[in-house]
């Protein structure tokens, strides 16, 4: 019973904080003040909308499910063997997969328009870029989203049908996703880059590295890679912007097998690649997250994100509870640190699926665990775990699998809740690359963005349609 | 001055590529320095660098760091400079914080994280104010809605949900409420008490608790019901709902009801709830202002019906000399037998007000008197005053230039003002009625009159405005009923 003087009172302070002032002037009264601001659109059926969700268990038990589905996965490498064969859609005419929301050709940016002509080279489907451009304006080769063919690719993240991908399959469910092999910095086709030496790395790519790593997975039986990204967290990796320990890890794993399997010139070219590359990992660490997350999608009810990505122009997500669709609005700026001679205005608009991992609760959400990565903001490791700690606001649960040594070994914050970004106008932190918006050029910097909100209202707002709530 | 370029190489150093992306910007940021970088001395690093102008050493490593800067010469020696600081010493080890998250902004942020609570109290702007408190109502609060400009739709709807679960919604438009002892919104500092206040109006609330503690005794809940809560809508829902809870609490002997007069539909639901109450033994005084005997039809002879404010207060300090407690402190309320100046000709009667409730009360009582045709009243509360405004308890400024206008006007004989302190109150209410009162453009033969609502606990202290408006020539009533009563008495004399 509330009037009891023995129970004092416990006031939340929402308004004018002048109210909390009144109210702490007397000891046995506990007061918080809180922040409160409209909705971030200042319409106030968008406050309605929230509250109904918020209050509906059948929501919180949705998400539930969803998010226990999610924990449960179990991402192995299985293979590494061409699109084709695993993507039946890129069989069956001239399609060629990008990354992000969908988004028609004559709206695509720089480096994406370049990654495709650079697929077509490396196809044959013609013979010189302005060709090349042709088929793409004619619509003789068609795109589509990565993710409605079951892959994900970083930046440009273009699939076509003889590249090699990764085969990544959730031990649970038997659900599959696949991803390109990482070609490294500098002008590479996920950049934008077209020229002849990067279509012949494709092609050494297609032809030696990795039918290499196939053999290799084949060999070991496949790989678990939850246990990889744990111990890459413990290592000051987040596995989207820092990948360098995870990189080195699966290196470690597979050099042996390849040693042992391959001619010694062979092993000697395909060894060097791969150390190379400090973010080899990184298309593994989407591929897996991706398994993880399939495995929620399909929850009616659930307002759980199930991936985030970008196409250059747009930010799109999806969740459990509305299928198929795409929620998307402008990327937002990415703020961070340029290398010498670039600047904002040389910025390409965020691109990649690769927010897939933060979607996973790695990248930014564990950026606790890699916190030279908010040097690019000017922030301290401080900031890094509050931005991790940030994320929980705004999560159904943590992932007990990836825990993170600054939190005190705390799990990472993982299952964006779209009520709660709606609620709090806390928006997922992303960590990632910036690109030059010319295609070719490569990275020219790296820092922090931020999901869009509107997206998550928008995604709230069709599941609450769909319900037949309004 | 020429261009030079100067560079160092430090052996066997390793800075990860956001410490040398940040120490190259840093460098370039000097003056005078055109070009600088820092960099791992990879051949293709060394080889960008010459590009850029800069001098590369043969010697250097890819395990070395480079610092290689082009520009004037004493750019250049200052540049270095800082970069052997920033790459040389040890860095200090970061105490690094298990962390604190950021300040909550949201209710079920709040609750998420754990954090319990009794009561929301909710003043935000009115078009999101119903979803606010929808979500207290959600998360098993108890709802205070300072907020105004709720529909009744949505009054109704959250009331209905409150009285499912139990939960009281005080509001909207309501100011003031004291629960367990803990001050909410715009309250009057008082001693703890049996006598309970539950109020459809915030300055009328303030009015009866006040004047209780004036007299001795004390408080040991107010609650708000919201100006419209006895409206035909709106049933008088928080009123029965309180009126419930009261009933059943041990602390209260007599309760004070306090608003306008309820709907015709809506009075014998409250008087019912209100026999309830003395079948449990308490005694309900009701002050429903401006009702007069006729607007009872209903029997209410289990209610004491008052007819001022303050004369609810004193009914209900002298029924607890009924019910064998008495009073915990002494009464600081003198019966003021004022002469009242009898002006030297007729005029307008102007009564400048803060609190709505006095405001009301004053004009029902003035037309008892037959004095409605020669008043002037202004509720400076009223939203057409307060449209991108404090409200004048908090500024009161507006309303006093008013009064001071009217003290210098040969039309008015009798000006008539509120003074309301409290929490939440300005801290020095006379701040610009002094200004107007000390004015020379004031007639010394306008009669002023005026009453200040509050205790001496309250911050700005009763008995000291009290004092300093004595000083200032105004004739200081005990009550707001009695200030009208002098008014009355004055203009009668006159007329």
């Amino acid at each position: 019973m509330i009037l009891d003087d023995r129970n004092g009172l416990r006031v939340v302070n929402i308004g004018l904080p002048s109210f909390a002032e009144v109210a702490a002037t007397v000891a046995h009264a506990s007061v918080t003040h809180l922040g409160w601001r409209p909705p971030l659109d200042a319409d106030p059926q968008t406050g309605r909308l929230v509250q109904r969700a918020l209050a509906d268990e059948r929501i919180d038990e949705a998400n539930g499910r969803a998010f226990d589905r999610y924990v449960a996965s179990e991402p192995r490498i299985v293979d590494v063997v061409t699109a084709g064969e695993v993507i039946p859609a890129l069989r069956q005419s001239r399609l060629l997969l990008h990354a992000g929301p969908p988004i028609d050709e004559s709206e695509m940016c720089g480096p994406m328009r370049g990654a495709l002509i650079g697929a077509i080279l490396f196809e044959g489907w013609a013979a010189t870029p302005d060709a090349a451009a042709s088929l793409l304006d004619t619509g003789d080769v068609r795109c589509e989203p990565c993710h409605h063919h079951g892959a994900v690719g970083p930046m440009a993240g273009v699939v076509s049908p003889s590249m090699p991908v990764w085969t990544v399959e959730d031990a649970s469910s038997g659900r599959r996703a696949f991803t390109t092999l990482n070609e490294g910095l500098g002008k590479v086709l996920r950049f934008g880059a077209y020229s002849p030496d990067v279509v012949e790395r494709l092609q050494w790519m297609a032809s030696q590295l990795g039918p290499a790593l196939g053999r290799a997975i084949r060999g070991l039986g496949g790989v678990a890679v939850k246990p990889l990204i744990a111990q890459a967290l413990h290592m000051g990796d987040e596995v989207h912007n820092r990948n360098t320990a995870s990189s080195g890890q699966l290196l470690k794993i597979l050099a042996p097998k390849i040693a042992e399997l391959e001619t010694s010139t062979a092993a000697a070219s395909v060894l060097a690649s791969v150390a190379s590359n400090d973010h080899f990992f990184l298309n593994v660490s989407m591929a897996s997250s991706k398994v993880m997350l399939d495995a929620a999608s399909g929850e009616p009810d659930s307002t759980m994100v199930t991936a985030m990505a970008r196409n250059g122009v747009e930010f799109g997500i999806r969740t459990a509870g509305t299928g198929d669709a795409w929620f998307c609005a402008p990327a937002l700026a990415v703020e961070g640190l340029y290398f010498p001679g670039y600047g904002p205005t040389d910025a390409n608009p965020d691109l990649g699926d690769s927010a897939i991992t933060e979607t996973a609760g790695l990248g930014g959400f564990s950026m606790a665990a890699a916190p030279a990565i908010v040097g690019f903001v000017g922030g301290t490791p401080a900031d890094a775990i509050a931005h991790s700690l940030r994320m929980r606001d705004i999560t159904i649960g943590v992932n007990p699998a990836f825990t993170i040594p600054a939190l005190g070994f705390a799990a990472a914050a993982a299952g964006i809740d779209t009520r709660l970004v709606v609620d709090t106008a806390i928006l997922p932190v992303i960590n990632t690359g910036i690109a030059h918006r010319e295609a070719g050029v490569g990275q020219i910097g790296a820092g922090i963005t931020n999901a869009p909100w509107t997206c998550f209202r928008d995604a709230l707002r069709a599941l609450d349609a769909r319900r037949g709530i309004t | 001055m020429s261009s030079t370029s100067r560079s160092e190489v430090f052996a066997n150093r390793y800075l990860d590529s956001v410490a040398l992306l940040r120490l190259s910007g840093d460098l370039e940021a000097i003056d005078g320095v055109l070009v600088a970088t820092a960099v791992m001395a990879t051949p293709a690093n060394l080889a960008r660098a010459r590009d850029n102008g800069i001098a590369i050493p043969t010697e250097a490593q890819p395990n070395d760091v480079f610092v290689g800067v082009y520009g004037d010469a004493d750019a250049c020696v200052t540049a270095l400079t800082l970069a052997r600081e920033r790459i040389t010493p040890p860095r200090t080890a970061d105490r690094v914080a298990a962390g604190e998250p950021d300040a909550p902004v949201s209710l079920w942020q709040h609750a998420r994280r754990g954090g319990a609570a009794d009561l929301a109290l909710i003043s935000v702007p009115g078009p999101y104010a119903a979803a606010e408190a929808a979500k207290a109502l959600d998360l098993g609060l108890h709802v205070m809605l300072f907020s105004d400009n709720l529909s009744v739709e949505d009054e109704v709807s959250l009331k209905c949900q409150g009285a499912e679960r139990g939960l009281l919604v005080m509001g909207p438009d309501c100011g003031t409420a004291m629960l367990n002892g803990v001050p909410l919104g715009f309250a009057n500092v008082v001693r703890r008490g049996p006598v309970a206040v539950i109020g459809a109006s915030g300055t009328g609330m303030q009015e009866v608790m006040s004047r209780v503690h004036n007299l001795g005794s004390g408080i040991s809940q107010a609650i708000g019901c919201g100006g419209r809560d006895i409206s035909e809508r709106i049933g008088g829902a928080t009123m029965r709902q309180a009126l419930g809870m009261i009933g059943s609490d041990d602390a209260t002997e007599v309760v004070v009801l306090v608003s306008k007069p309820p709907h015709p539909s809506v009075l014998p639901g409250i008087l019912d709830a209100a026999r309830v109450v003395t079948s449990k033994g308490k005694h309900v005084v009701a002050v429903f202002v401006g009702l007069g005997d006729a607007g009872l039809a209903t029997d209410s002879s289990y209610v004491h019906i008052a007819v001022t404010l303050a004369d609810a207060a004193d009914r209900a300090v002298a029924l607890l000399g009924t019910t064998g407690s008495s009073t915990t402190g002494s009464s600081t309320e003198r019966s003021a037998h004022e002469q009242v100046a009898v002006p030297t000709r007729g005029g307008r009667v102007r009564g400048g007000f803060v609190g709505g409730t006095f405001c009301h009360e004053a004009g029902v009582l003035l037309a008892a008197q037959g004095l409605q045709e020669r008043s002037d009243l202004i509720d400076f509360g009223d939203d057409e005053y307060t449209a991108g405004r404090p409200h004048p308890m908090i500024e009161p400024s507006v309303r006093d230039r008013w009064i001071g206008d009217a003290l210098a006007d040969p039309e008015i004989a009798v000006v008539l003002f509120d003074v309301v302190l409290g929490l939440g109150a300005h801290f020095d209410p006379l701040i610009t009625m002094r200004v107007q009162l000390a004015a020379p453009t004031r007639r010394p033969d306008v009669v002023v009159v005026a009453h200040v609502c509050g205790t001496d606990l309250d911050p700005q202290n009763r008995s000291a405005v009290s004092a300093e408006l004595a000083a200032s020539g105004v004739h200081v009533a005990g009550s707001n009923a009695q200030a009208v009563e002098w008014v009355a008495r004055a203009y009668g004399a006159a007329s």
